[in-house]
């Protein structure tokens, strides 16, 4: 169990290293790397902290007791609604958190050889380790919102800042769209407290209370919906995630990518489908057609793109339809998978994204045509490629796997149909990542600037060693750390039976 | 008069003794160097001594026996002395936060003190109001200094022009109020606005009229719609101070009369009012933010956007609860400092020559990267992002309009929030940008920069210490608002 101290050490010292870092000084050399060192120690202590909280929680979760909250403290009373100073790790959060933090630290090394605006950009990107580490650390919907809000306007001020063309548009437009997603989350919020006379915050409380029925029950998850799909980037808003990832640095835009798809499908499970059941059930349709669009529109669009850096982001984007489809399939294993796939896609999305960023760096060339053979001199970053793609498509062994298989299986039994529609957008997937890798890798490169496309080297090698040792291992063990996943769901999973008991609960793994 | 009443009303009585005092300083040292100053630290010394006065009183008003003090007119209540507290912090900051450009009001310096203090004096006495007359005086005493105070730039041949228009604005505003409040009180028979409930024995139509003129009146002051123009296209022009006077201490007189009126003696009439806030606020909301897009120069964006968050608390008076009245407390709480420390700070900035648009503040960043700094913090309270105060006030806001049945005021409030960011975002732009063209700003002075650095502390921690200040808030909102 995590002391009191430890997780908000995990959220808030990237925060306090981001002060140390806009008071350092930057006028030569030596201040450059007292500026990068600190803000890697900045991410580093929330990762050392979150691993030993994780393996001491995950030996200790097989007793059958659920994990308790780790400090609960009041914050706001005597309003409408009650605010908690409430972090804490149980089955639905800890795997994320984990990973979230050991991303943050592959960003700062992939960041090593960052040139300019020193210090407003190491601390932008430790302001945001901290919006994203509260928002899967709280236990509180009210400091989830605050979390929630925290990581827009430093996302946005980093792609904007980046100078790349292009990069203003596409930060305006994610600012636009993450702010009327994250107005929505609170419009939700406030509807969901007011109808149904709730005064409480506390997730606990939330998933054992009455929930809004009707209209406002509908209308409420309409909202939390809008919400989490507009920030995991799915069909029809993902054109600020793609045109974000286009036109953002390669450590940016893996940030877009962290930023994006986990939170949106950790709200949909912690709070769109815990909190309104009843609404959750209502939509199950436009739930699955989201899936489907998102899966097909990401693959089609990977599979006819010629901008490299647009055909990863679709990527990504697809996989973001399974994981709607484990959330829609509402079964405690669907919903463990469409986590494990959130936690999958934190890994590996960022080593994908890497990875093409450094061709696309190396040869000051984004279209797919003229990288032909990019790197097939290059094979770590082969390797490193082809480990994020097995791993965002399924192959057994690896990170992607456990959450995959968990989704299939429960949807084949509950919607078979379109899981079997799901299973030929990842074929179709799974082609448009072959032609991309084909191209990269196995070509002939024909022009100058694409033979001087070298290997990783340096820090972006140890920053792309950390993603794939991880896809590795949390791939190998899986075993150790599904269990605790599907304990967590188990509530979610049983909530949602009670609201409709037609639903089977019964595809456990 | 009895001694009790002095102690009671000592803040007061402390602020006219210190005016009484810059007009001695400011008589003595006229034509010398420091006189000016000597009368600042005067003034500040008087407001400090009210504050501790003033909190000392609220300690004690909480023991066994919560006395809530009458002296004919005038109540000393926990809402009278929640908002002696918060005004005269207020008129701290402003004698502070504007220090560095008071040089320019020389020779008159003293006498901007003194029109301070005066004007402190008079929000005070329109929150300890228990009654319509002492309300219209004290609003003349808060509204009518600070609308001179503009006028004493001599140097500025503009400067006259934008007194005797303040004036106007404030004479406007102050005559509608009091119409209002005679209009009250004619209907009610009574001028107590403790007996006003009972006089109102059925809705007249005059009474809405009334209501009307209270809303309007005072929104001149909050500079909402539809008088969201005439306070941000007149723009802080330097000095700093007496525009900083004017529309904090305008705002708060407002606000402490609109809250002893609407939710105080006209709670039992809501129906009368409640529609004309909630249109004038929904439409300041929406309209205030976009105008903020399309300033070129960031001082106006301030304002129109200062007006969004005073809206805020418009659009929550019509819920009438503890609940709700603490929420607009803990708003003017958060806006306080914030207008204070931005307006101070660009007062700062043109005190060195520099002007406040786009192509002024383009790489401020890379050039005055504390000075910058400072602003992006405070503009980024100013959009409401958490971890600042303004975050938690919008969703307490929002949350209250939610509970006063006006959900379409609570949509506008977010939508209004989304707009506000983009409009801070577009200014972070510019202040970060990397090219860095113009001159290297120096910090403000001293003085200056201890206010402002106060002022920067208030807008973060406030957020972080929402509980324990929505309390004291809650404390201050405590009904009834007019007295026992």
């Amino acid at each position: 169990m995590p002391s009191d101290l430890s997780l908000s050490v995990i959220v808030f010292a990237p925060l306090l290293g981001a002060l140390i870092v806009l008071a350092l000084p930057v006028r030569n050399d030596l201040h450059r790397f007292r500026v990068r060192t600190t803000a890697l120690f900045a991410t580093a202590v929330p990762l050392a902290v979150a691993l030993f909280d994780l393996l001491g929680e995950v030996s200790t979760a097989g007793n059958g007791s659920l994990p308790q909250p780790a400090i609960d403290a009041p914050w706001l009373r005597g309003f409408f609604f009650q605010l908690d100073y409430h972090l804490g790790t149980d089955g639905l959060n800890l795997l994320l958190l984990v990973a979230v933090t050991a991303v943050f630290a592959a960003l700062v090394l992939a960041s090593w050889r960052q040139r300019e605006r020193y210090r407003t950009y190491f601390a932008l990107l430790l302001v945001t380790e901290v919006g994203l580490t509260g928002a899967f650390a709280t236990q509180d919907l009210g400091m989830f919102i605050v979390f929630f809000w925290w990581p827009i306007v430093p996302l946005a001020l980093l792609l904007a800042l980046g100078g790349a063309p292009g990069g203003r548009a596409a930060a305006r437009r994610l600012l636009v769209v993450q702010s009327l997603s994250a107005a929505a989350l609170v419009a939700g919020t406030l509807i969901l407290l007011w109808r149904t006379g709730n005064t409480t915050l506390n997730f606990a409380t939330l998933t054992t209370v009455r929930t809004a029925t009707g209209a406002p029950g509908l209308i409420v998850e309409v909202l939390f919906l809008a919400a989490f799909v507009a920030r995991m980037g799915a069909f029809p808003l993902h054109r600020w995630f793609v045109d974000g990832i286009a036109a953002a640095s390669t450590p940016v835009g893996m940030l877009l990518a962290v930023s994006s798809l986990p939170v949106g499908g950790y709200g949909l499970v912690r709070i769109a489908l815990a909190m309104e059941p009843n609404g959750a059930l209502q939509l199950v349709l436009p739930l699955l057609a989201i899936a489907l669009a998102t899966l097909f529109w990401g693959a089609l669009r990977a599979r006819a793109g010629h901008d490299l850096r647009r055909i990863a982001a679709y990527c990504l984007m697809a996989t973001g339809g399974l994981v709607v489809l484990g959330v829609v399939t509402f079964t405690e294993t669907s919903l463990s998978g469409a986590l494990y796939l959130c936690f999958a896609y934190l890994i590996s999305g960022p080593l994908m994204l890497l990875v093409v960023g450094v061709i696309c760096d190396r040869s000051q060339m984004t279209q797919i045509g003229p990288l032909s053979g990019a790197a097939a001199a290059a094979p770590r970053l082969r390797l490193c490629f082809w480990l994020a793609a097995a791993s965002l498509l399924g192959v057994p062994l690896l990170v992607g796997f456990p959450g995959l298989f968990e989704v299939v299986v429960s949807g084949l039994v509950v919607h078979r149909f379109a899981t079997a529609l799901a299973l030929l957008g990842l074929l179709l997937l799974t082609v448009a990542v072959w032609r991309a890798g084909q191209a990269l890798f196995a070509g002939n490169p024909d022009s100058a600037e694409v033979e001087s496309v070298t290997d990783a080297r340096g820090s972006e090698f140890y920053a792309a060693w950390i993603l794939a040792l991880a896809a590795v291992l949390f791939g190998l063990f899986a075993g150790w750390f599904v269990p605790y996943t599907v304990q967590g769901t188990a509530l979610v999973s049983a909530r949602i039976s009670a609201a409709a008991p037609a639903v089977s609960p019964s595809t456990k793994s | 008069m009895s001694w009790a009443f002095l102690q009671d009303f000592g803040p007061i009585g402390m602020l006219l003794l210190g005016a009484a005092a810059c007009a001695g300083v400011d008589l003595r040292g006229a034509g010398r160097d420091g006189s000016g100053a000597a009368s600042r630290w005067v003034a500040l010394a008087a407001l400090v001594l009210a504050f501790a006065a003033s909190i000392g009183f609220w300690h004690s008003s909480f023991g066994p026996t919560p006395p809530d003090i009458e002296h004919g007119s005038l109540v000393v209540d926990r809402f009278a002395l929640f908002f002696y507290a918060a005004t005269l912090a207020a008129a701290a900051a402003v004698l502070l936060c504007g220090a560095d450009s008071e040089s320019e009001l020389d020779p008159h310096r003293g006498v901007f003190h003194l029109l301070l203090l005066m004007s402190t004096a008079g929000v005070l006495f329109t929150a300890s109001s228990a009654d319509v007359i002492s309300m219209a005086a004290g609003l003349a005493l808060a509204l009518l200094p600070v609308g001179l105070a503009q006028g004493l730039h001599k140097t500025d041949p503009d400067a006259v022009r934008s007194a005797a228009r303040a004036l106007s604005v404030s004479g406007f505003s102050l005559a509608t109020l009091v119409g209002g409040l005679v209009l009250l009180a004619g209907l009610a028979g009574t001028t107590s606005l403790r007996e006003i409930p009972v006089g109102l024995h059925q809705v007249d139509p005059l009474l809405v009229v009334a209501a009307i003129m209270l809303v309007l009146g005072a929104g001149l002051q909050l500079g909402v719609f539809p008088f969201l123009w005439w306070r941000a296209e007149e723009g802080p022009r330097p000095p700093a101070g007496p525009y900083l006077a004017a529309t904090l201490l305008g705002s708060l007189a407002a606000a402490a009369a609109l809250l002893r009126l609407l939710p105080g003696a006209l709670a039992a009439a809501p129906s009368t009012w409640t529609m004309a806030v909630a249109v004038l606020a929904g439409a300041t909301l929406v309209l205030a933010p976009l105008l903020a897009w399309r300033q070129r120069r960031l001082g106006r964006a301030v304002l129109y956007l200062l007006g969004a968050q005073l809206a805020l608390g418009l659009a929550t008076l019509p819920e009438i609860s503890q609940s709700g009245t603490a929420t607009i407390l803990y708003l003017l709480l958060c806006t306080i400092p914030l207008g204070a420390a931005l307006l101070g700070l660009l007062g700062a900035v043109s005190a060195q020559g520099e002007g406040d648009a786009v192509s002024d503040l383009r790489g401020l960043w890379a050039r005055s990267p504390a000075l910058a700094g400072g602003l992006v913090l405070l503009l980024l309270g100013l959009a409401g992002l958490p971890p600042t105060a303004g975050f938690f006030a919008r969703l307490m806001t929002a949350d209250s309009a939610l509970h006063a049945g006006l959900g379409w005021l609570s949509w506008l409030e977010l939508l209004s929030a989304v707009l506000c960011i983009l409009v801070v975002f577009r200014w972070l732009l510019t202040i970060l940008d990397a090219r860095a063209d113009g001159p290297v700003l120096e910090l403000p002075g001293r003085t200056t920069l201890v206010g402002i650095g106060l002022c920067l502390a208030a807008v973060l921690s406030f957020g972080v210490l929402v509980g324990p200040l929505f309390a004291i808030a809650s404390r201050g909102a405590l009904p009834p608002l007019i007295g026992p």
